[in-house]
Parts: structure tokens; C-alpha cells; sequence
């Protein structure tokens, strides 16, 4: 039996070795980033820091850690679709085999056996391989992540012994279970199909395809319509309903793939009547829906996940700029690290100054668990003259003493009402304290609102508000600032302070955020985008393997070889515009879901596509898809036509 | 039990005992509805002796395939009834059929349908190993000798001529000794001398008692037959025993008016 694998094996090995390569690199892809997410949940802190410093390192792991919690979730699930779309394109070019099986007397749970067994014996190579392969991944994430300063400078992964038995089952189990639709489908191959020319009469769209796909879709409605107003951030449901759209919309891709082709051939019509060439492509591509929409699969994940992925984040962060010019009313922003509010507040010019210390909360209510948020600690009046708030509950100017005003979405979540009750804990002590009032909820805004009593006298970051009067201009208040405020002159130690006009300043936070958001995106979904790029021309190789017969047929008809090679060429350029038709699908569904829920929040129409990522995937696409068509036709039509034509098969 | 007792003993006696080896009782397959409706059988009653080799005839698109295929439960049927061997196989199920493949019946077909990437004995050997039978090397290779190819035995179907593969798919369908062969047009992509050497031993099958049912074009493979059943527009017309090649084909003539 060993040996007649390893033959069968020798026969097909561009589609074997395209399963053992997307198991290797997945489990490689999902062992490195577990590992890392290991490291950096249980790593300690090393003593002997300052409280600051301290919290910067917990702060930045925590971040780590739902980022890479993130890439595990990713990977694992990008593995899944790959290796289950590589195992189906092993069934749908072996579907003769399996009936001829069928024929001589093999029972349907024969032949799923002897898939599942392959998928076995594949995965276990594909897990050694990925084991390997991890090692170098690992290095390469940690190294990408410290450079980002996601991870604490000399972070190093400490490599567990017990990870090889996850592997191992990653591997193994992303294999098998990925492999038990194909399984399935080899099962229900009939005897009789072995006796008709090439599966034909294939429908394209299976009943499991339409199950997956409408309650995939309908997921991906809720979560990307419904929810995404009415969670605390966006993110945390957009993100998941975009991922299950790509699901989705892959599940249905057979559905458009006439469509899009119908369309292509409209607009080039008057070509394709006149070039056999382009009517053969075309001809071919509506054939074979189902390996066209496999060929496609990984290019809708590309598309969806990084166009999907950045744009979503990009509006968010469109929004956040447009809330904080919204809300914040100043002409300038002092940062500094010591109190110097009064000093600020005795130049000329200046009306008023708005002092904001932030702070890390901890805060819970009788009927829900504790949480920490972002806080700052304000004085109510200068605060209210400062920032434009509509439709505060309660009255925000009472804020002192023991008393807290909260974000109203947040309230919600405490089940807290203005007149109740919160623990808050800060600087290690526990506070009963009343909530005064109540804000209307934000993207970005802090959470919590303290009063300035609480803040902590000594070394903390602060920031101050200024509205200068008519009397002086803005720019010699700046002036002023830079000359007098204390920590500028000699001795009285560091104060770190910055002046900058409040609307450059915002623009410039937002930059910065921007510039952290591309590393996010980056770290998430760089090595994957590698692995779906691995994955894509897995798929253009796999497709083309089977299809040396055709490729001979043409030739013997009178296709010249390079006509053979500019026709395969066609019909992938055909398979990309699917793909990219159908990720950007997926990626504008999310996009709208946010946008519109963004919108909402801030109360104006925030706008941001990224078309110059998107036109740049794109390029990606169809580069390495039209490329690897061309070698590998060029490899399928080496050998002369009539060897390898039906005349000998 | 069965299995053992035919095995040493000559199909035709357990036939002459069971009845024939197929039976068609009033069968009727339909394909598709409406506008593309097509009456591939209609109505067909017919039996297929044990023992005997039995050619199906008739024009293109007139039904012979359909009725191997269902005669070989690979194809449901409308209505009316099929036995094979005495046994109903009219509403078997999915595990009944893969038993009757690996005990009742064998299949050649005119393309030959080798598995590509296993040698001829590997191919030939697939059927006992499905079966879970204890598979003898000797049984095989003395199978592959029988139809004379003893040394081609780790060929694969890519280095072996048309002919050669022909006889390969014979063997495999006779390695597990099934009450009933179908071959379907077994010469059709076979040059004349080839074509003869297969009939040949196709003939000599049915001397040991094998009971055979062929369809074919070709009114000399016809005539090696014991019987010729005609069938036209899905129905059985005619019915001829030992008849000449000269006969076959003048009542094969009649149908082109
Ligand atoms: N799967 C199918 N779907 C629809 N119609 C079919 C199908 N299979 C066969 N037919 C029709 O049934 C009729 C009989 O077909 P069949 O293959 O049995 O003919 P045949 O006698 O074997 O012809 P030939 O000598 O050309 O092989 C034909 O008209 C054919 O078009
Ligand atoms: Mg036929």
C-alpha cells in the first residue's frame, strides 16, 4: 500500500507538495506567533524601574498581546481556508481516480478513508517541515515586533517543549479537519463519472458551499450592520464580520465567477470574436467554474484581508481626527511633565487653560467586573470652556471631591446611572465614588473623567488646554511660554515642556497614530499576506498540473506554444479580476459597516478608502498570479504534444 | 460460502442451477424532463443467460450503455425491476452495490480506465485489496499471464499500447472471478488484430463458463457471441443466437431505413 502511495505521490506531486507546503507554513506561521503570545503573557519585569517605565513595559505587553492574540487568530484560520481549498483542488483533479476506485469495487467510506489518510500522512510531513520553519519564523516575528516596539527591546521568546505537541496538533488537526469537506465530496464521487469525459456535469455550487455561504453571510450582516454601533469600539466586531464575510463571499465566489466572466467578455467582445485565443480562455474559464473559483480563493482572502484590514482601521482613525477637532476648543497645547497650570494661566493673553492629567483607572460597579480604562483628571469648568460637549446628564461643573463623570456608553456597560455608585481604584487605593454626570460616548475620548485632585503631584505626563483672549495672538503666547515656563530656565529641573497650536498638534497625533496603525496592520498581517501569497501561486501551479492533456490537445489542434502559454495567461488574469472583484467586495462591506457606524458616533460623514493600498494588492495579484501562470505553462508544454495528449492515456 | 463453491466449480453449473445470470423486467430509464427529455430504455424485458456471452447492438444513442450501466448498478433505473444473479438490485443501497462490484460484476470499458499512476499488476491487484481479500501475487500475475502479459507486469498503462492496456482492464476485472463481465465496445480503440486477440480471449472466458455482456458496433465481434440482442430508440427490436458476422451485419443494415 506504502508503495503504491509513494507512485500516486510521483504522479501528482505538484498537488501533493502544494498541501505539505500550506500545512508547513501555516503551522510554522501559527507556532511562532503562539509562542510569542506565550513569552510575552508570562514574561516578567525586570525590578528596579521607575512606576512610569514600569507601566509602559505592562502597558506595551498587554498591547502585544492582543495583537498577537490577533495573528494566532488569523493565522489559524487563514490556515484552515488554505489548506481546505489545496485538499479540494486534490479531490476535483483526482475525482476520476476516486470513481475508477468506485468502479472496481471501493465503498464510499473507502475512498473518504483513503483522503482523510493522505491528509494524515500530508499534514504530518507538512507539521515536521513547519516545526523547522517556525524556528527562522519566530526570529523574524520577534525581531519585526521589538523593531516596532510592540515587544520590550532584548525580548526573547522562551521556547517550550510542549509548543512542539501543539504544533504537532496544529498541523495535524488544521490537516485532517480541513480536509474532511474533500473527504466528503471524494466519498460522493459515482462509479459512473470514471466513464464520462472530465467532470462536466460538476455543479459548481455545492449545497455545502450555499450553507456556508448564506449563514456565513448573514453573520457578517450582523456583525458589520447591527453590532458595530452598539459595542464600545468598532473594531472589536468589525474586524471578526470581516473576516467572516471573506468567508462568505469565497463560499460564493462559484456564483460570480459567470458573471464576471460574462461581463469581461462583453467589454472585450469585439476581441474575443476575433482571436481564437481569447474565445478558448473564455471558453475554458466557464468550464471550470469550480477551479477557477478555487484558483481565486486565496486572492479574495489577499484582497479582503489587507485591503479589509487597513481600511477599516484607516476610518477609524479618520474618525477619531475628526472628533477631537470637534471637540477640543483652543488655540494652544502646552505637554509637560510637572504642574505648571499656573504659570500658564498669569501670561498675557491667555483666558483660560484647561489642565488634563491622564490616568490608568480601574473601575467597577456592583453588578459587573472590574476594568481598566483610560481616565483623565480635569478641572470641570476650564474643561467645559475648553471642549464642546452636547448632551451631558448631570451637572459636570460638581466634579470634585469623590465624584466621577463617566462616557455614557461606558456608564451603560457598568449598569451605572448619574446618582450611582462606582470602586475606583488609583494609586493602589480603592475610592467609593458618585457618578455626577454622564458624556456622550466617543471613539478616542477618555473614558472616565476625575477630578483634578486626584491627580498625582510629582513627575506625570499633563497636558494643557489654552484659549488666549483677543489682547495677544496666539503665536506670542506660544513665545511667551517657551521663554518663561520654569523648566526652561536652569535648575529647577526638566519639565519637558512643548507649546504647539492645538490644530497642528492634533494633526500631528494623528499622524503618529497612523504611522502605529501600519504597524499594526504590518505585524498582524504581514507574514500572513506571505502565506496567502504562498497560497496563490500554490493554487495557479496546482490548477495547471491537471491540465497537460488540454494543454496538448490545443497544441495538436494548431495552438502554438506560446499561443498555449499567452491563453492560460489569459484566463488568470481572468481568475484575478475575481478575486479582486470579490475581496474588494468583502473589504468594502467592512469598510461601509464602519464607516457608517463611525459616522454615527461622530456625528459627521468620515470618508477613507484606500485606494493606493487596494490598486497596489491589486498589482501584487496579478503579477505573481500571471507570472506563475506563464512558467508553469511554459513547464506543462516542455514536453511535445502527443506524448502527453489522450492517445496514451 | 457462495464465493468459495464458485470458485471450484463452473459458473454455467451454478447458473444452470440460480436461473440467468441478469434480468431485466419491464425497465425504464428517463434522463432529464420537459423539453430535454430523453427515454433511454423503454420498457425493456430481457435475460442474459449464464454461462453465456451475450453482444448488445443497435444504433448510436439507442441505449446499450445505459442498459450495461444499469445492468452493472451503476445507474438507477425509472421503473421496473433488475436481478442480477437472482438478486434484486432494483432499490439497493450504496453498500449492497459496492458488494455487488466486488463479488458479481466486472467492468471493461473502451477506454480502457487504468489507474494511471499504478503499474499493471498494482492496477490489477486493486480490486482484492478493496475487497479486503488476502491478495496472492501468484493470483494476479497468473491472471496477467492468462491475458498474456505476464511480462508487463510492472508497466505502467502510459508504456503499454492500446491493446495491452485493453487486456490489463480485463484482467482486473476478472481477478476477482464476478459472476457477470460488461465490457462496453472492450474493441473500439483497438486496431483488427489487437480487437481479435481480445475476443479471443474473451471466448475462451465463456468456454470456463464466465458469462459475458458486450456491447458493440462491430458485427465480427458479434458474432463470436452466443446470442445478439438489438435494441433501437431504448427498446429491445430483435433477438438472433449464433448468427453469422453477415447476418449481424444485414440486420444491422435494416436499421438504417
Ligand atoms: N446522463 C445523461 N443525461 C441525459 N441523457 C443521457 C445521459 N446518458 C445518456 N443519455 C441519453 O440516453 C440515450 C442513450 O444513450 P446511451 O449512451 O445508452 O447510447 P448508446 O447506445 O450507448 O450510444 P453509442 O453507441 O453512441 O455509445 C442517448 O440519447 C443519450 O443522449
Ligand atoms: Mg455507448
Amino acid at each position: 500500500m506504502l508503495r503504491m502511495a509513494w507512485s500516486t505521490f510521483l504522479d501528482r506531486w505538484p498537488v501533493f507538495i502544494g498541501a505539505i507546503i500550506t500545512v508547513a507554513v501555516g503551522v510554522a506561521l501559527v507556532q511562532a506567533s503562539l509562542l510569542t503570545l506565550i513569552s510575552a503573557v508570562s514574561s516578567t519585569i525586570p525590578p528596579g524601574l521607575s512606576e512610569i517605565e514600569e507601566t509602559a513595559i505592562r502597558d506595551g505587553l498587554t498591547n502585544a498581546a492582543g495583537l498577537l492574540g490577533m495573528v494566532v487568530g488569523i493565522s489559524v484560520l487563514v490556515a484552515f481556508f488554505i489548506v481546505g481549498s489545496t485538499f479540494s483542488f486534490t479531490v476535483a483533479q483526482r475525482a476520476r481516480d476516486f470513481a475508477l476506485l468506485r468502479l472496481v469495487g471501493a465503498s464510499p467510506r473507502q475512498v473518504g478513508r483513503l483522503l482523510l489518510g493522505e491528509a494524515l500522512l500530508l499534514g504530518s510531513l507538512g507539521t515536521i517541515l513547519g516545526v523547522l520553519l517556525g524556528i527562522p519564523v519566530i526570529r523574524f516575528e520577534v525581531w519585526m515586533l521589538t523593531r516596532m516596539e510592540f515587544l520590550p527591546a532584548g525580548f526573547s521568546p522562551d521556547w517550550h517543549l510542549w509548543i512542539l505537541a501543539v504544533s504537532a496538533g496544529t498541523g495535524t488537526v488544521v490537516a485532517v479537519i480541513a480536509s474532511l469537506g474533500a473527504s466528503h465530496r471524494a466519498s460522493r464521487v459515482r462509479p459512473l463519472e470514471a466513464l464520462r469525459d472530465a467532470g462536466g456535469a460538476d455543479k459548481a455550487m455545492s449545497l455545502s458551499r450555499w450553507v456556508i455561504g448564506l449563514i456565513a453571510l448573514a453573520g457578517a450582516g450582523v456583525l458589520l450592520v447591527v453590532t458595530p454601533t452598539r459595542v464600545g469600539d468598532p473594531l472589536e466586531v468589525v474586524i471578526p464580520g470581516l473576516i467572516v464575510l471573506i468567508i462568505a463571499l469565497s463560499a460564493l465566489t462559484p456564483l460570480v465567477v459567470p458573471l464576471i466572466g460574462g461581463l469581461i467578455g462583453l467589454v472585450l467582445g469585439p476581441l474575443l470574436r476575433q482571436s481564437p485565443i481569447y474565445e478558448l480562455a473564455h471558453a475554458n474559464l466557464r468550464d471550470g467554474v469550480r477551479r477557477s473559483a478555487s484558483t481565486a480563493a486565496p486572492i479574495v482572502i489577499l484582497v479582503g484581508l489587507v485591503v479589509g484590514f487597513s481600511g477599516v482601521v484607516n476610518v477609524v482613525n479618520a474618525g477619531i481626527q475628526e472628533e477631537t477637532i470637534r471637540i477640543l476648543d483652543g488655540d494652544l497645547i502646552v505637554t509637560a511633565t510637572k504642574p505648571v497650570g499656573e504659570h500658564l494661566a498669569a501670561l498675557d493673553g491667555v483666558r483660560t487653560v484647561s489642565e488634563e492629567v491622564p490616568l490608568r483607572v480601574w473601575i467597577e460597579s456592583a453588578d459587573t467586573e472590574g476594568d481598566t480604562v483610560n481616565g483623565i483628571a480635569i478641572n470641570p469648568i476650564a474643561y467645559l470652556q475648553t471642549h464642546r460637549l452636547s448632551g451631558i446628564i448631570g451637572d459636570l461643573t460638581g466634579l470634585q471631591g469623590e465624584t466621577v463623570a463617566l462616557d455614557q456608553f461606558f456608564a451603560s456597560g457598568l449598569h451605572v446611572q448619574v446618582g450611582g455608585m462606582v470602586d475606583v481604584r488609583l494609586d493602589g487605593a480603592t475610592r467609593d465614588m458618585q457618578v455626577i454626570a454622564t458624556f456622550p460616548h466617543t471613539l478616542s475620548r477618555p473614558k472616565v473623567l476625575l477630578p483634578i485632585a486626584l491627580a498625582p503631584a510629582g513627575d506625570h505626563q499633563r497636558r494643557y488646554i489654552i484659549q488666549t483672549d483677543e489682547t495677544e495672538t496666539a503665536a506670542s503666547v506660544a513665545e511667551q511660554i517657551t521663554n518663561t515656563i520654569p523648566g526652561r530656565s536652569a535648575g529647577s529641573g526638566p519639565s519637558n515642556v512643548s507649546v504647539s497650536a492645538l490644530d497642528d498638534w492634533v494633526l500631528r497625533e494623528i499622524d503618529i497614530q497612523g504611522e502605529v496603525n501600519l504597524k499594526i496592520t504590518i505585524a498582524v498581517l504581514g507574514l500572513v499576506t506571505v502565506y496567502i501569497v504562498i497560497a496563490m501561486i500554490n493554487a495557479v501551479v496546482i490548477s495547471a498540473a491537471p491540465r497537460r492533456a488540454d494543454f496538448a490537445i490545443a497544441r495538436l489542434t494548431g495552438l502554438s506554444r506560446w499561443q498555449v502559454v499567452w491563453m492560460a495567461f489569459w484566463e488568470s488574469l481572468t481568475v484575478v479580476t475575481i478575486g479582486v472583484i470579490v475581496g474588494a467586495l468583502a473589504a468594502g462591506g467592512a469598510i461601509a459597516g464602519v464607516t457608517a457606524a463611525v459616522s454615527e458616533i461622530v456625528g459627521t460623514r468620515v470618508m477613507a478608502t484606500p485606494w493606493a493600498l487596494f490598486g497596489a494588492v491589486t498589482v501584487v495579484a496579478v503579477v505573481v498570479v500571471g507570472l506563475t501562470s506563464v512558467l508553469t505553462t511554459l513547464a506543462a508544454t516542455r514536453q511535445p504534444a502527443v506524448e502527453v495528449s489522450g492517445a496514451r492515456e | 460460502m457462495n464465493e468459495i463453491v464458485r470458485e471450484f466449480a463452473p459458473s454455467s453449473l451454478i447458473g444452470a442451477i440460480e436461473g440467468p445470470a441478469v434480468e431485466f423486467r419491464n425497465v425504464t430509464r428517463v434522463y432529464g424532463s420537459g423539453g430535454t427529455r430523453v427515454v433511454a430504455l423503454d420498457d425493456v424485458t430481457v435475460e442474459f443467460p449464464s454461462g453465456s456471452w451475450t453482444a448488445v447492438m443497435g444504433p448510436s444513442g439507442s441505449g446499450k450503455s445505459t442498459l450495461l450501466h444499469i445492468a452493472g448498478g451503476l445507474e438507477n433505473i425509472t421503473s421496473g425491476q433488475v436481478l442480477i444473479d437472482g438478486q434484486d438490485i432494483t432499490d439497493a443501497s450504496e453498500a449492497e452495490l459496492t458488494r455487488l462490484r466486488r463479488t458479481k460484476v466486472g467492468f471493461v470499458f473502451q477506454n480502457f480506465n487504468l489507474l494511471g499512476s499504478l503499474t499493471a499488476e498494482q492496477n490489477v491487484a486493486m480490486p482484492l485489496k478493496l475487497a479486503g481479500r488476502r491478495r496472492s501475487r501468484l493470483e494476479v500475475r497468473a491472471v496477467l499471464t492468462q491475458v498474456g502479459l505476464g511480462d508487463r507486469l510492472s508497466h505502467k498503462p502510459r508504456e503499454l499500447s492500446g491493446g495491452q492496456q485493453q487486456r490489463v482492464a480485463i484482467a482486473r476485472a476478472l481477478v476477482t472471478k464476478p459472476t457477470v463481465l460488461f465490457a462496453d465496445e472492450p474493441t473500439g480503440a483497438l486496431d483488427s488484430n489487437a480487437a481479435r486477440a481480445v475476443l479471443g480471449m474473451l471466448r475462451s472466458m465463456v468456454d470456463d463458463g464466465q458469462t459475458i455482456v458486450m456491447v458493440t458496433h462491430d458485427p465480427v465481434a458479434a458474432a463470436g457471441a452466443d446470442q445478439v440482442v438489438f435494441l433501437s430508440d431504448g427498446r429491445v427490436i430483435d433477438q438472433m443466437v449464433r448468427p453469422s458476422a453477415r447476418e449481424v451485419a444485414d440486420r444491422l443494415a435494416r436499421f438504417e431505413e
